[in-house]
């Protein structure tokens, strides 16, 4: 589903991706960890084109990147992607949020969009929260508006960049469920995140990165019982046991 | 064009007006405001609501109908006391009515800067003994004046193009200067452009210098 | 001061009203109009979109409406190849010349304002359309266009009165709108106190419907919280 092979980027004098392959089987889940700098949004936003690369291919959902990322509107959505601010449509309320990518990607009609946003808001406990602008919603419930919104495009992969770091404790864990459910549904997923609680319980394999390379991957027990190196440990010790 | 190199010389004494007329206003309009600020702050509630009515209402004029009030205005007073045609002079009239205007303006400027001077500042004068007046005029002013630096200079720029207005009233200032030109050469484009091209130039500078001032202003912001 | 020229200045002033009214919404419309294309050239990645615009609103904004009047007005009619073209009919005319200039001066202001707005709006919201899929024409009319004009709001209702008080320099190319007929009344009666203050309060009332119109649209559509939550714990 995702083969990313060789990818460099620099910005400016630095390079903070140096040489990153990797490859995601459909239905895989992956999370992607690391200390602050190892470039691990880097990769993500290379991935969905949102950053240009300086070397390297990037082939996802069956559509080749360019480099300058100037064919990135062909992935049509078929790439989802959660940020970490949200970036929910102020302007608009959580419904013209979902339908908005709908009616004008894939001409679905205002009815047929709406119909399709209300159920995905309803899969959310969000159905009462339809006509409620961004402001008026808590943090946790504008992420779970920003899921439901790329979900709205029936992705064929979904990216997560650090999905729950602007978000209050309280509002981290619905947030995670609702996560977690979708990566039971078979969905290619891609996880950038510090809850390693959640990483034990979702991830298939765990990617770590470290001054712009994958330092190590594996699956989740192998990970967290046996980190072959120093900088894993080093990581692992210093994000603590999570108690999530 | 050679017609324009023959009229420079009368165009550069019309920019020697306009800066003038411009400089004048807008000193004596900074002198209104800082008074206005003053007795805003310190003055009593009627004080208060006479400047803000005065901000307000002079701001919601056309300028040109003030220079119109204050020249033909002018023209009447004077004629009333002296008993004879005195006609009010334009360099005067101009000066006084972008005055009042541009005062309206710096007032508002001023008081968004002196809120911008951190509370603390007034605290700490309070509690080493400083009165509030010496307060204002030692410690607050000079910061608030820095503040104040790109308001004050967008101010003077928007003044430097207003003082064309006074040609109106027959001031023999730069767009004077111009329109005379034009007339007697029949080449109204040639001498508007060229006189366009003159305010263009002394805005640029002004722009250019008000960037300097702002640096030199931010350091002790 | 008599009361009665005060009373008989109000029907005169009043004449004016009409064309002031006229130059003022027409003038706005256009000059906003106008205003989103140069702001978003102003804005753009092409140094040939760019620059041009970055020029106009340079020499626009360097320089006095009463001098860009004169050349729109006085100034094209000296040009032959402009009185021999399509477009002499208008600009023969002291009313229409006096509308373009306006606008075209009201709209380097305003492209200026539109332009950094547009630069504000948080990278994120552009980020999110690209994730979407959603194409470059429908970013700017669904999500950047609404998002910077509800902010704007008050910067648009304040242009208006701006441009309100720029419809005065139109009575400098032989217009009759407020200024204009009060100056002319004033020359028969000697009366410049009662005749200037009858059209200066006409001016603050148009103002006053102008402004209060604008609070209500701002009620309405407001500033939307354009601003990104802040993160509430560190990553």
């Amino acid at each position: 589903m995702i083969k990313v092979s060789k990818l460099v980027k620099y910005y400016g004098q630095t390079k903070v991706l140096d040489g990153i392959s990797l490859n995601v089987a459909k239905g895989e889940r992956i999370v992607l960890c690391g200390p602050s700098g190892s470039g691990k949004s880097t990769l993500v936003r290379c991935i969905n084109g949102l950053e240009q690369r300086s070397a390297g291919d990037i082939e996802i959902a069956g559509h080749k990147l360019k480099a300058d990322c100037s064919n990135v509107l062909e992935l049509g959505g078929d790439v989802g992607m959660v940020f970490q601010q949200f970036n929910l449509f102020p302007h608009m309320n959580a419904l013209d949020n979902l339908t908005l990518a709908m009616r004008r990607v894939r001409k679905t009609s205002r009815a047929e969009a709406e119909a399709q946003a209300m159920a995905m808001l309803e899969r959310m406990q969000l159905g009462a929260k339809a006509k409620a602008y961004p402001r008026e919603l808590s943090g946790g419930q504008q992420q779970r508006v920003a899921i439901a919104r790329a979900l709205c495009m029936k992705p064929k992969v979904m990216l997560f960049d650090e999905p729950t770091s602007a978000l209050d404790p309280e509002m981290v864990q619905e947030v995670l469920d609702v996560m977690t459910a979708l990566s039971r549904e078979g969905l290619t997923m891609i996880v950038v995140t510090h809850e390693m609680g959640f990483a034990r319980n979702v991830a298939d394999r765990i990617v770590f990165m470290d001054g712009g390379v994958i330092l190590e991957e594996a699956a989740p027990d192998a990970f967290f019982e046996n980190p072959q190196h120093n900088r894993t440990r080093e990581f692992l010790r210093q994000i603590g046991p999570r108690t999530h | 064009m050679s017609v324009i190199l023959t009229y420079l010389p009368h165009l550069l004494e019309g920019l020697l007006v306009t800066l003038q007329v411009a400089a004048g206003s807008f000193v004596i309009g900074l002198l209104i405001a800082i008074l206005a600020v003053f007795g805003w702050n310190f003055g009593p509630r009627p004080l208060r609501w006479f400047i803000s009515g005065y901000v307000t209402i002079v701001r919601g004029l056309p300028e040109l109908l003030i220079i119109f009030l204050v020249f033909y205005g002018g023209t009447v007073l004077l004629s009333g006391i002296f008993g004879a045609y005195v006609e009010v002079n334009a360099l005067t009239a101009g000066i006084c009515a972008l005055s009042v205007v541009a005062g309206a303006y710096l007032t508002e400027i001023l008081r968004g800067a002196l809120l911008t001077v951190p509370q603390g500042q007034w605290e700490a004068a309070t509690s080493l003994g400083m009165s509030r007046m010496t307060t204002f005029r030692d410690v607050v002013l000079p910061q608030m004046l820095a503040y104040a630096v790109p308001g004050l200079g967008n101010q003077w720029l928007v003044i430097l193009k207003e003082s064309a207005l006074v040609s109106i009233i027959g001031l023999e200032e730069l767009m004077r200067k111009g329109v005379v030109a034009a007339g007697a050469t029949h080449s109204p484009m040639t001498f508007y452009l060229t006189v366009g091209a003159l305010y263009v130039a002394i805005t640029a500078v002004s722009t250019l210098i008000i960037g300097a001032a702002d640096r030199r202003a931010a350091r002790g912001r | 001061m008599s009361p009665d020229i005060f009373i008989r200045a109000i029907p005169i002033v009043l004449q004016g009203l009409q064309l002031t009214l006229i130059i003022t919404i027409c003038s706005f419309v256009l000059g906003q109009l106008l205003a989103l294309p140069l702001g978003l050239a102003r804005q753009a990645a092409s140094p040939l979109l760019r620059w041009p615009a970055a020029v106009y609103t340079f020499l626009i904004r360097g320089s006095p409406l009463l001098v860009q009047l004169f050349i729109i007005y006085y100034g094209l009619g000296q040009i032959p190849a402009v009185r021999e073209s399509v477009f002499w009919p208008i600009l023969r005319e002291p009313l229409y010349c006096g509308i373009i200039a306006i606008a075209l001066n009201s709209a380097a202001y305003m492209a200026e304002v539109v332009a950094g707005a547009l630069k504000r709006v948080p990278k994120g919201q552009s980020e999110a359309c690209i994730s979407l899929g959603i194409s470059r024409r429908h970013r700017f009319t669904d999500v950047l266009l609404p998002q910077v004009y509800r902010e704007l709001l008050p910067n648009i209702g304040n242009e208006i009165i701006l441009v309100l008080k720029s419809s005065s320099l139109a009575s400098a190319i032989t217009i009759m709108e407020i200024t204009g007929v009060a100056r002319a009344f004033t020359a028969r009666t000697f009366a410049p106190f009662e005749v200037f203050i009858t059209a200066g309060i006409l001016y603050l009332a148009i103002g006053f419907a102008f402004t209060f119109l604008f609070r209500q649209l701002e009620r309405r559509y407001g500033i939307t919280g354009t601003r990104t939550p802040t993160p509430e714990a560190s990553a």
